[in-house]
Parts: structure tokens; sequence; C-alpha cells
């Protein structure tokens, strides 16, 4: 493990420095300084490796030539795996550090099924929150995190389709729009968050690091036990209905980015969840709400 | 007139450790964490972590590699054993489709090899099913085709009009809730290219899989993988395609009459010049073994030394990926031109001059005005 | 448009068959049987009636008469019309995800 800040200020910006975050290891290079500072300190606490490591993703952000280097300074990205991402404002930089290394894991990951979702635990119990953007999965995962939860992901679920366990891949919480002032207002400290990014396509974008003990936990798998699919409804009463074992399946299966990959093992696992956890679906107004329905759920049905 | 047989070693196969690894896979069982970096990686930009995993687990190192490099290289097996799978499937349903035509249809690449079960497909990546039929028949294809679900990827007019002139297959065909591509062929290279081969001999010579489906014959699916590689398209992963060739070398070699037959193939259909090239590649990258005579026979097809010479600076070039930690060094602009410069002349060899320059005019100024709108 | 008709002539005419190479793997629900083809990598949901149509086919190749002949037998009772056609349908549609398929396209392997 590298510690010495000026050692790993050098590495990043020149031949890559080493990360991992769960099972994955990425090399990351980036050529643009306030880009770096941003990216130190969302991944202040992760593990970085000093020692050579096997590699799984390389990442580059860089600048295509001196004109997007320093007149008028843009940044791109290189994922080595048939990116085509549009270039952003260096003012934007982590923003593309982030999208790069979402679709590594997207595109490229094949030995886990990957959800859609996020995922926490406590007391053993693994809980997967599928959802589409929106539905605000992403803060009801910081939210559960940051109240006594050990978070695994606001955006992939990873479950190792063998042994049926969930993995940690604990990358920062990326929050939008109405929900950052949330969070913010939730952690009750602005240390762990990132500068706002305003004017983004999909509105103000701010990152959230996980808290210090999950990241401190991010080798240690869990077993799911519960599938929650929130959505966010700011007029709705709140409400929990449960899912049949067939549509806990079929919601598990659109959920899922590589279950066609993996085949006939992703089947087996998914229908075991479908048919060994209990699955419900949550509408709720307020963060309050939502935490108070998951817990009401784990209270009533988990042992 | 002394021809240099041997090409010269701007990069030599010996400075690759993706190259000696692919000749000789046990090295597999001595490499340090940065070998592994870098061979990954290598294998990684040219597609061929699969084929890795898959001579490992042949030769018996599978268990003495590290954890690590077994889950990467689990992660590849699992990508490509699915693209096949999904090769297979879309076989499957264009065979559904065609229930009606009772005419041959022959599986060409990476479908005939998965469906032969050739050593080649091992941890190949296919993306594309093709397939060849009577260029007579292309009507009644791609209307059963259309009739099943079926689109075809190309609205523009232009570019359909393109296709059906000068191409050698229909624009591509894709079924919208399974979106494989489906090429279907009718020759195996450009209608104008001088070297387009007789391809009713191809078809009369086919191998029935079973009653419908077809693949060319052994020495027809050398030669289709050869022009596809030095004549025709791109030579972006010519690497795993020089592969496939030595591959296939390999496993019909050992058939008694195989060489004799090959050649005698080359020459009837006029493709002795790009044979010559896959054989000398073949052996300066991968060692193939190839008969003596038969080398000596090809030799009598090789082009005039400026030919020769230039052809090798850009296979050389083309080859092998600049790696991460590749010792020789190399401009990636140079690079770019010999890839780009090979693709340009495979271009030449499609299309008569008169007509690359109005196609590539019309589609540089198409896209130049697309990019101001 | 063109699919259903094509469809619809070759229904009433085709003797259908579940392949042998197919490798089907079931799940059983609380209220469907999931069926996963290894070859496509699809999952599909079958009710109790499609199950039953699927296992008649399985049992033995048959043609649509013959599936209906045989539902008959099970049902003890004629089938109507409106009963007939959601038949109909049901193998339509697993002629279009291919867990059936006319008997006389051969080779079992691919």
């Amino acid at each position: 493990m590298v510690h010495d800040l000026l050692s790993i200020e050098r590495r990043l910006a020149g031949p890559g420095l080493l990360m991992g975050v769960g099972p994955i290891t990425t090399r990351i290079s980036i050529k643009f300084p306030s880009v770096r500072d941003d990216f130190l300190h969302i991944y202040k606490n992760y593990p970085l490796y000093d020692g050579p490591q096997i590699i799984d993703y390389y990442l580059n952000v860089y600048a295509k030539n001196l004109y997007r280097r320093y007149l008028r300074p843009q940044v791109s990205i290189n994922t080595l795996m048939n990116d085509d991402f549009v270039p952003l404002p260096q003012s934007m930089g982590l923003l593309s550090v982030e999208m790069g290394m979402n679709w590594q894991v997207a595109f490229g990951c094949k030995t886990h099924v990957l959800f859609h979702s996020g995922v926490v635990e406590k007391n053993g119990i693994g809980v997967i929150i599928p959802a589409i953007s929106g539905s605000g999965k992403s803060t009801l995962s910081a939210g559960l995190a940051y109240d006594g939860w050990r978070f695994f992901s606001d955006e992939f679920g990873m479950l190792d389709a063998q042994t049926g366990d969930l993995y940690p891949y604990p990358r920062p919480v990326s929050l939008k729009n109405d929900s950052i002032a949330v969070m913010k207002d939730w952690v009750g400290s602005d240390e762990p968050f990132s500068r706002e990014y305003e004017g983004t396509p999909k509105g103000t974008i701010c990152y959230l690091r996980p808290p210090v003990s999950s990241l401190e936990k991010m080798h240690e798998p869990v077993k799911p036990r519960v599938v929650i699919h929130p959505i966010y409804s700011p007029n709705a009463k709140s409400d929990i209905i449960p899912l049949t074992e067939t549509m806990a399946f079929f919601r598990l299966v659109r959920s899922s980015a590589n279950y066609g990959d993996i085949g006939a093992p992703a089947f087996r696992a998914l229908a075991k969840i479908a048919k060994e956890c209990v699955s419900f679906e949550i509408t709720y107004s307020c963060l309050e709400e939502a935490i108070r329905l998951v817990n009401k759920i784990i209270d009533e049905n988990v042992e | 007139m002394s021809k240099e047989i041997r090409p010269k070693k701007i990069l030599d196969g010996d400075h690759n450790l993706l190259l000696q690894v692919l000749r000789k896979p046990q090295l597999m069982g001595k490499l340090d964490t940065p070998g592994w970096n870098q061979l990954l990686f290598d294998a990684h930009i040219l597609n061929l972590r699969a084929r890795l995993a898959h001579d490992a687990e042949t030769l018996g190192l599978w268990p003495e590699l590290p954890d690590k490099v077994q889950k990467i290289l689990t992660n590849a097996k699992i990508d490509t054993a699915s693209r096949q799978r999904k090769i297979m499937w879309e076989m499957n349903r264009v065979r559904r489709a065609l229930y009606d035509f009772k005419e041959k249809v022959i599986l060409v690449k990476g479908a005939a090899y998965i469906a032969r079960n050739l050593k080649c497909a091992e941890g190949r990546d296919s993306v594309d099913l093709d397939i060849l039929v009577a260029k007579k028949h292309l009507d009644i294809v791609e209307n059963h085709l259309f009739m099943a679900g079926y689109a075809s990827q190309i609205l523009d007019d232009y570019d359909q009009q393109y296709y059906r002139e000068w191409a050698h297959e229909l624009p591509p065909l894709v079924h919208p809730s399974r979106l494989v591509e489906v090429d279907v062929h009718h020759t195996i290279l450009q209608v104008t290219n001088k070297l387009s081969p007789n391809i009713d001999l191809m078809i009369s010579s086919s191998v029935a899989l079973d009653g419908q489906f077809h693949t060319l014959c052994d020495e027809d699916m050398l030669l289709h993988s050869i022009v596809h590689q030095f004549v025709d398209g791109t030579l972006k992963s010519s690497l795993r395609n020089l592969l496939e060739q030595h591959d296939m070398m390999g496993e019909f070699g050992e058939k008694p009459a195989f060489w004799t037959n090959f050649m005698d193939r080359a020459e009837a259909l006029k493709l002795s010049r790009p044979v010559f090239y896959c054989l000398r590649y073949c052996v300066y990258f991968l060692n193939t073994p190839i008969p003596d005579d038969v080398m000596a026979r090809a030799k009598e097809n090789a082009p005039g030394w400026i030919v020769l010479k230039l052809m090798d600076l850009m296979i050389l070039r083309t080859m092998v990926p600049f790696g991460v930690s590749d010792d020789v060094k190399r401009s990636k602009w140079t690079d770019f031109l010999s890839t780009n410069g090979l693709y340009i002349r495979s271009h030449w060899l499609r299309m008569p001059p008169m007509m690359l320059l109005s196609h590539l005019s019309r589609k540089f100024f198409r896209r130049f005005f697309v990019r101001q709108t | 448009m063109h699919e259903a008709n094509g469809t619809f002539n070759l229904l009433s005419t085709a003797v259908f068959k579940i392949t042998n190479a197919a490798g089907f793997l079931w799940e059983h629900m609380d209220d469907a049987h999931i069926i996963y083809d290894k070859r496509s990598g699809h999952s599909q949901a079958l009710n109790d009636f499609a199950r039953e149509i699927f296992d008649i086919i399985e049992d033995k190749p048959r043609n649509l008469p013959e599936i209906l002949a045989a539902l008959e037998l099970i049902l003890e009772r004629p089938i109507e019309d409106d009963l007939k056609q959601q038949i109909l349908q049901t193998v339509t549609e697993f002629d279009k995800m291919g867990l059936i398929e006319p008997v006389n396209l051969h080779n079992e392997n691919i």
C-alpha cells in the first residue's frame, strides 16, 4: 500500500495509480491536476497498491491535444473497451472518471452477475435495491449506509453465481439535484462529499464517499435475504407491496446487465434469490420514510 | 533476382510476450506479475484472452495460474462463450426463418468454425453471423429473413445502392429482439475485385453439416480466411486472423492430401499471392509447421522485392499492439499510418480507383455536412 | 404482419417437436413455471396451461389438431373456439421463442 501523498500524486499523473475497489483493481492515470485533486479527495481511504498487482482495467484520463489540454481544456477518457464518450470540460473531469469506471464494470464484468441496484447489509442480512434511475436507489442506499448499514454499492450489485454471495463494490455514491441537500443534511458533514458539478446533462451531480467502515470491509461478502424495489414519488402515500416469486425473478432479470452473458448459472442464482429471499416494492416520498419501510420489512419478514 | 525471404527484423516475434506465449503457451507457467500485466494487456487489445484461457486449460496449466489471472481469464471465457452462444442461436433462428428455402446455406467465418468444432473456434470472439448463398437466391433468402422479422441496418438509399451494386453481401440484417448482425454473402470478395475467385466452384465443393447447412471445404475455408485478411477489409485484428489460419493449417495439415489440394486450389482460384503472404507471416510470427515443398511452391508467387518490403513493413507494424511495456520503441503515429495504409490498400483492391474516389468523397462530404448541422 | 400469416399457414400443417439438443432448465415458482433455454439464454414464464401444451409436444411431435385432441383428452371435454384460439397463440409463441420447431428442420446439433 502507498501512503505518501506525493508519490501517489506522481503515479496518478504519470504511469498510473493502482486502486482496488472490491474485487477490481484499476490502473488510473489522470493528466489534469484539478481532476487529480477531485479524484484523490473522493477516493481518500481507498486501498492503493504500491507493489505489482495484476490489473483488471486501465483508465486513462487525458487531453486529446495541447489545445484541449491548456487553451480550452477538455477531458477525454480511454477505457480500452470500445467506449465513445463525449469529452467533458475540465471542471467536470471527475464525471468522466466515474463514467469510465462504470462503463468498465458494466461492460467488462462477467465473473459476477451484475444488478443495476444498490446493495447494503446489516447483521448479516444482504438487501438488494434494484431500480431504474430516478427511483432514488442511490439516495436510499447512501441513506442506509450513513444510518448504520454497511454499504456495498449504489449502482452495481455483484453476485457470485456459484456461491450465491453478494460482493461489495463500494464506489462513491452519485447524487443528483435535490438529493444532494438531503444527503448533506443526513450525513451532517460536507467532508465526504465532492464538489457539486452544475450544468451536467443530468443537472447537478455530487459524489459521496461511503463510510470508512464500509470501505474497510470491501472484501467481505454477504448472503442476499431481501429485495426491495423502491419507487420515489414526492406526493404519494407510502406503501409496501409483496411480489410473487415469478415477478421477483423477472424483475431481477430485467435489472441485470449480464444475465444473458453468464447463462445457466445466472438463471439458477436468480431463481434461488426469487424463491429464498423476500421481495417487495415500496413507494415513498422522503428518505426517512423509505428507511422506516426498509426496517419494517426486515423486522416483519426476516428473523 | 534474389529475394530476401525472411522479413527484416523490425519487430521480432521474440520481443513480444504475447507472440511468444501463443507459440509456446507453457510460458504462462513462468510469468511474474509485470509479465502477466503485459500479456493480459496485449491479449485484451487483440481479443485473445479467451484464447490464452483455452491454451492454459488444454495444457493443464490452469491450476498453476495466479488466482487473479484465473479470474480475468474466466471473465474472458464467459464473454466469448456468450458471444458464441449468440451466434449459434442466431444460426438456429436463421434456419427457422429459412424453413421453406431448400437450397444450400453455407456458414462462413466464425459460425462455420464453431459449428465444425474447429480448434480455431476455441476462445474466438465472433460477433456477426455470416452466411453464403448462391447469388440467384439472394432475393428469396432476404425475403424469408424479412418475413421472420429481420430488418435492414442500412436505411440510407445511397448506401443500400452501394451494397447492392458493389458489395459481396446484402446490407446487414438484424432481428430487433436479438441484435446479432446477419451478413448474407453471395461471394467472398467485392464484385469489382480483380482477384474475385470463382465462387460457384467454392459453393459446389462445400460440405454438408446436415441437409441444408454447409461449410466451405477445408481448403476453401482456409482460403477464405486468407482472402479476408490479405485482400479484403481492414487489418485491425490481423493477429487473430493469422492465428486462425495457423490453427487451420495445423488441424487440416494432418490430413494426408491437404497441402497438395490446398496449393492446387489456391492456383485454380487465382489466390496464390495472398497464400504466399499468409504462409510467410504465419511462419514468421507463429512458427507454423509448413512442409518445405509447400513453402517452396508458395514462393513462386512472391511479389517483387519492393512490394514485399512494403508489405513486411506494414504487416509487422499492424500485427502486434503497442503494449504497456513494450521494449521496442514504436510510435503510435506510424502504427496508425500503417493500419490505415493497409486499409486503403485493400480498398484499392476492392474497387476501381475512380469509384473509390467517388465513394470516399461522398462519405467524406456527407460526414462533413452532418457535422455542420 | 407477414410473419403472422406465414406462421399461421405453417401452423395448420406442420408437426412440431421439442428439440433434443435444447437443454431446457426449469424452475417452479409460486405462480408459474420458468423455462430457461440454454441455447438462446432466454427465460420465459409458462402458466400451468402453457406447461401442459409444452408437455404434450415434448411427449411426442404433434401437429395442431393432434395437440387439441390430446388436450381434450386431458380436460375431458371438447375445446371451444376461443380456447382453441389461445392454444394456437401459445403454440405460435413457442415457435417464435424457438422452444418448439417444425420437425423436418433437421440437425439436432445446431
